[in-house]
């Protein structure tokens, strides 16, 4: 392995930027509907509530950590926001409730783990569990329809030719990586994820950077659960369950280690890019979509077994 | 003395919880203990306390496993699969058995020799199991009809319905081996004290692929009794049994971080699970409220259990 | 008598460092013998290599009179050869019996079953043999207290019917009414025939309990001797070594500043006692002790990653409670780790970026990197420490140890720290790259900046100080001025206390 840091960087990015445009070639011979605008714009916004999901999940693996919680607090956001838009309270309040839900719960989380030095896992997966359970409580089984045109434009309008769900993952996918990349925040993360005592010993307020990190988390996930609802125009439970999975998948496919340190916001674009296109690809093809969440769980073992693999090799 | 006081810190939480569960309970709804309801409420506990025993094993050895649903759906849709392509049952109940097994031990396998953590594998493979059962049911369920479901369910041998024998019967095995066997020492070994396994020269790998196909097994019986009940194999019945299994766990006394706890405790945290949904029902909460508060018990659990560790640690010389 | 275990000239290294060199052993049965030296003298290293934990790279060992080569430890304990380590390697939620027959219990005649009533016997009966069968086997370990963990811990190494037996720093966590129950245990196992490697540094227990002493000073065999034969004042002269003729040049400083003031500090878990010092600008203090003097358990209490119990830290001037790292970094403090590797880098990125983490929101604007920044600041310092590295951008796990331990030191400088505690500065580190780093310290210390120096190495003590304590068990036992105590004092103190 090269000893730069910059080559290897570049080597893991090309490599998902490769395994991206194997798929596309891939696909563009298997069926010659894949091609077309309509088809890509399709996959574009099927990959945009993914993508958002998936980007504040990477932050969080980056400091070696996981988050379970994130399509349960989306869904939670999307319910409480289609009970408070059925209730008649104006859009932007309600927008501006529903992403700080999400954030509230993603501080909680970073409490959790931060403070009281839980084990990321344990702590996201009893948050994903009481999360659930209050959306139970919230929709008592029932499902929500019929929101206001004006909301639901996000998920379903345009600028011109392109779907406002692209355009705000798009904005989302930007911030990201600037903020991993180009700041000191995004820095920190990546020491702490490479090292969390060197990160303590350095200086840097640990438990302070993970608070934010998992509200940040919560916050995308929350933004998520309002483009999901926008576009669903109906809000119930279950509604970002099948994005559960696919989230991991999106941020380990795209080379964020689960070891923390390494990896970023371009590589999960490309990982939910890829994922989409897996199963656009397949439905193209008229495969059952059963055979889909067996392709998702062997990717992520197989990915993640690379990636542990070469990091010991090293 | 210390004995006692001993008993006293591993146990209460719980009990305390189940005494005023139904003390709470038998006060707004006395007719809760009516023996029907009972005898009801025993055959709840069975298959939730046998997947339970799974995810305790594991627990203790410091692992997790998120694939109890997955493989539940898989082994009621496989049991099922099987009996209609002319297996005999017993044929039928090994070769499903053996399968949950397998998976266990792939996903075992995966752990020790990958080194990639237990909650990647086991969710990668909850997916990976859902998917094969939606797979061959083609997203519907399937149906097959045996006097075995009627008997393995309503039967009784000596007014003992038979799924709590079962359930006994493997109580019992499991605590013997938990207990009483190499298998189930190297178990604690791997939750309180893993390094010393290292220093020993043990080998990890044996034991770690071990409790997952014993957890695989778990879920493999849990699946028949599911099966058995709506005489049917459904890709998506399993789904949710990890969170009570896990739940019941936690909140029965086992800890992630030290290898402390036993089954015991998740035999009361069955129960306790158990009594508070039917007692609940009783009352008049509906289901929707209870998984937020079963949720919120066991983050509490959690969280109670980190703090009081690492309350611990701090005081201990260095 | 033949020597039950003989060593000759056995080395090994690890990168940077030779731990061993050529070393020759021996050990005849029912005896004790004591291995002694400074930290990082060899002494873990030869008993690892013994036990089977490390493959030395060169040498002999015979195990009566049979050569053998050792690949794991398991080989090890098939010859008989076990350690009771100081970290317990006990099982906390099992039996006494379930650990001292851990992985080795006897098996009923039902198959995988464990005859817990024989294990419980013989479990018994082992603990008779020390004389300690008040010890109920029933009971967990989390519930017995220190001294009887470590009866379970030996009663688990005379399980296996060992004819060695390696004890590290036995006595370190015991009351010294339990060391002298300890002692007696040990008469017991000598008299049984079993020959006793015991590492220890404490002095005033070595006629109590041995028969011959090693020395080991740098990796290298120093001599051996009986017990009786030697006064403690030769022994220290071994351990030490004469004068060493390295220069440790220091410009004359202006002290009069004080920057930092500790008064009476205390831990938590007792590894800091009643500890006073200061330091002022321009200075060099020293701070030398045994591993587990308490040494860096005070750096921590100082940096804000442990808490204090009681007393009081003075930083230029004003009373502080430290709260955390990021607090003491704000007022000018800086740490250098012990262990670079595991606390010091992030050792999966590059060396800029390792050197501005510390400065990262000083170097830059508030929130934005900016890349071009970064490398100027990072090429910097290389050239200033000359650090040795291909690119700025190179991942520095591929760094020799003496250019890492360089980037953590300028890690701090671009912090602007002006008040920098080093912890084992040159560990690891080969000459070359440590006269660099005394050059280094010296110029540091001239530009104003106050340094507290932890360090093992007796010699870097002595010649670089311009003041030293001397820890010894958590606590002060010695403040001198460069040059005014000798070395056998000096090391007298450090390893006795007195």
């Amino acid at each position: 392995m090269s000893n730069s840091i910059e080559i290897k960087a570049r080597l893991k990015g090309l490599f998902s930027l490769f395994g991206l445009l194997a798929i596309v070639l891939v696909s563009s011979l298997v069926s010659d509907r894949f091609l077309k605008v309509s088809n890509i714009i399709t996959i574009l916004r099927q990959s945009s509530i993914l993508l958002i999901l998936s980007l504040g999940l990477t932050g969080v693996v980056l400091t070696g950590g996981i988050d379970l919680s994130v399509s349960a607090i989306a869904a939670f956001v999307g319910c409480t926001v289609a009970q408070l838009l059925i209730l008649g309270m104006p859009i932007p309040l309600v927008v501006l409730i529903g992403l700080t839900v999400g954030a509230a719960i993603g501080v909680f989380n970073g409490l959790l783990v931060g403070k009281l030095k839980m084990p990321p896992f344990v702590a996201t997966y009893g948050m994903m569990m009481v999360v659930n359970g209050f959306s139970l409580i919230m929709m008592q089984g029932s499902i929500i329809y019929g929101l206001p045109e004006s909301f639901t434009w996000f998920g379903v309008g345009y600028m011109g030719f392109m779907p406002i769900p692209v355009i705000l993952a798009f904005l989302t996918a930007v911030f990201f990586i600037v903020l991993f990349k180009k700041t000191t925040f995004g820095a920190e993360l990546y020491i702490l994820g490479s090292n969390e005592t060197a990160a303590k010993y350095s200086a840097i307020p640990v438990d302070k950077r993970l608070i934010t990190i998992y509200g940040i988390s919560g916050l995308t996930a929350g933004l998520a659960g309002l483009v999901l609802t926008a576009r669903l125009d109906a809000a119930e439970v279950a509604m970002s369950e099948a994005f559960g999975l696919q989230t991991v998948a999106a941020v380990v496919i795209g080379g964020t280690s689960l070891l923390g340190g390494e990896g970023g916001a371009f590589g999960t674009v490309i990982g939910a890019l890829i994922l989409t296109i897996v199963v656009n690809i397949m439905n193209l093809m008229g495969i059952s979509s059963f055979i889909q969440p067996i392709v998702i769980g062997f990717v992520i073992i197989t990915t993640v077994f690379i990636d542990v693999t070469t990091k010991k090799n090293r | 003395m210390k004995k006692k006081t001993i008993k006293f810190n591993n146990m209460p939480p719980v009990l305390w919880m189940l005494a005023v569960g139904i003390i709470v309970i038998t006060v707004i709804a006395p007719s809760f203990f009516a023996i029907n309801n009972f005898k009801n409420i025993l055959i709840q506990v069975a298959p939730l306390l046998i997947i339970s025993i799974g995810s305790t094993m594991v627990i203790l050895s410091e692992e997790i496993d998120l694939s109890f649903g997955g493989v539940i759906s898989l082994s009621t849709v496989l049991w099922i699969t099987f009996l209609n392509l002319g297996i005999p049952m017993f044929l039928a109940i090994l070769l499903t058995l053996l399968a949950a097994a397998v998976v266990g031990a792939i996903s075992g396998i995966i752990i020790s020799k990958g080194g990639i953590p237990s909650f990647i594998v086991t969710l990668g493979m909850a997916s990976i199991t859902s998917g094969i059962a939606l797979v061959i049911t083609q997203g519907s369920s399937v149906y097959f009809s045996h006097k075995f479901f009627y008997i393995f369910v309503n039967g009784e041998i000596l007014f003992f319905p038979i799924p709590l024998i079962l359930v006994s019967i493997i109580f019992g095995i499991s605590w013997l081996l938990l207990y009483r066997t190499r298998f189930g020492a190297q178990i604690f070994g791997l939750g309180g004290n893993r390094d010393a396994l290292s220093l020993g020269g043990i080998d990890k790998s044996k034991s770690i692929i071990g409790v997952f196909s014993y957890s695989g097994l778990m879920a493999g019986i849990t699946g028949l009794i599911i099966a058995s009940k709506i005489e049917s194999g459904n890709p998506t019945t399993g789904a949710g049994w990890e969170f009570d299994a896990i739940a019941a766990t936690l909140i029965g006394g086992t800890s992630f971080t030290e290898g402390q706890g036993g089954i015991g405790g998740t035999i009361l945290g069955v129960l306790l699970l158990i009594v508070l949904r039917n007692g609940l029902n009783v009352i008049g909460v509906p289901p929707m409220y209870q998984s937020g508060l079963i949720g919120s018990m066991v983050l509490l659990a959690i969280i109670i259990d980190v703090y009081v560790s690492n309350y611990k640690s701090e005081r201990v010389k260095v | 008598m033949d020597p039950i275990l003989s060593i000759k000239g056995m080395s090994k290294s690890f990168p940077g460092v030779k731990a061993l060199d050529k070393v020759d052993f021996d050990l005849y049965p029912g005896e004790v013998h004591i291995i002694v030296g400074e930290n990082g003298a060899g002494k873990s290293t030869m008993t690892k290599c013994i036990l089977g934990a490390y493959v030395p790279e060169e040498g002999e060992m015979y195990i009566n009179g049979e050569k053998v080569a050792f690949k794991t430890s398991r080989d090890a304990i098939k010859k008989g050869i076990t350690a009771v380590y100081q970290e317990f390697n006990l099982i906390p939620y099992l039996d006494v019996a379930q650990n001292i027959f851990f992985n080795r219990e006897f098996m009923s005649k039902i198959p995988g079953v464990i005859d817990k009533k024989r294990l419980h016997l013989e479990a018994v009966k082992i603990l008779k043999s020390l004389d300690v069968d008040y010890i109920d086997t029933k009971s967990k370990i989390k519930d017995l207290g220190v001294a009887e963990k470590q009866m379970v811990e030996i009663a688990k190494a005379l399980s296996t019917n060992p004819k060695i037996i390696v004890f590290d720093e036995p006595t370190a966590p015991l009351s010294s009414r339990e060391v002298d129950a300890f002692f007696k245990k040990v008469h017991q196992l000598k008299e049984s025939g079993i020959a006793i490697i015991y590492i220890s540094h404490r002095m005033h227990e070595f006629e109590l309990i041995g028969d011959r002493i090693t020395v080991l000073r740098d990796g290298r065999y120093i001599g051996t001797v009986k017990i009786g034969d030697i006064t403690d004042d030769v022994l220290v002269e071994m351990m030490v070594g004469r004068t060493v003729s390295q220069i440790y040049s220091r410009t004359e400083n202006d002290y009069s500043e004080e920057v930092l003031k500790v008064e009476k500090l205390c831990d938590k878990k007792g590894n800091v006692i009643d500890v006073s010092l200061s330091v002022h600008r321009g200075e060099i203090v020293g701070l030398a002790g045994l591993i587990g003097a308490g040494r860096s358990e005070l750096a921590r209490l100082i940096f804000g990653i442990d808490k204090i119990d009681k007393g009081n830290i003075f930083v230029k001037g004003k009373k502080v409670v430290p709260k955390s790292p990021f607090h003491m970094m704000k007022l000018g403090i800086g740490l250098l780790p012990e262990d670079r590797k595991e606390q010091g880098l992030a050792l999966s990125l590059s060396v800029a970026l390792n050197i501005v983490t510390v400065s990262l929101r000083l170097i830059f604007s508030k929130i934005f990197i900016n890349k071009m920044k970064m490398e100027q600041a990072s090429k910097k310092y290389i050239k200033e420490l000359n650090i040795i590295t291909p690119s700025v951008n190179s991942i520095i796990k591929f760094l020799s140890g003496g250019n890492q331990q360089k980037v953590v030191i300028a890690k701090w400088l671009s912090s602007k720290a002006d008040i920098i505690i080093f912890d084992e500065p040159t560990r690891g580190i080969d000459v070359g790259a440590k006269m660099e780093i005394y050059s280094l310290m010296d110029r540091l210390a001239s530009e104003g900046k106050a340094i507290l120096m932890i360090s093992s190495e007796l010699q870097e003590v002595i010649g670089l100080s311009d003041r030293f304590y001397i820890l010894f068990e958590g606590r002060v036992v010695s403040e001198s001025k460069k040059g005014e105590l000798g070395e056998q004092e000096i090391g007298m103190k450090m390893l006795a206390g007195r």
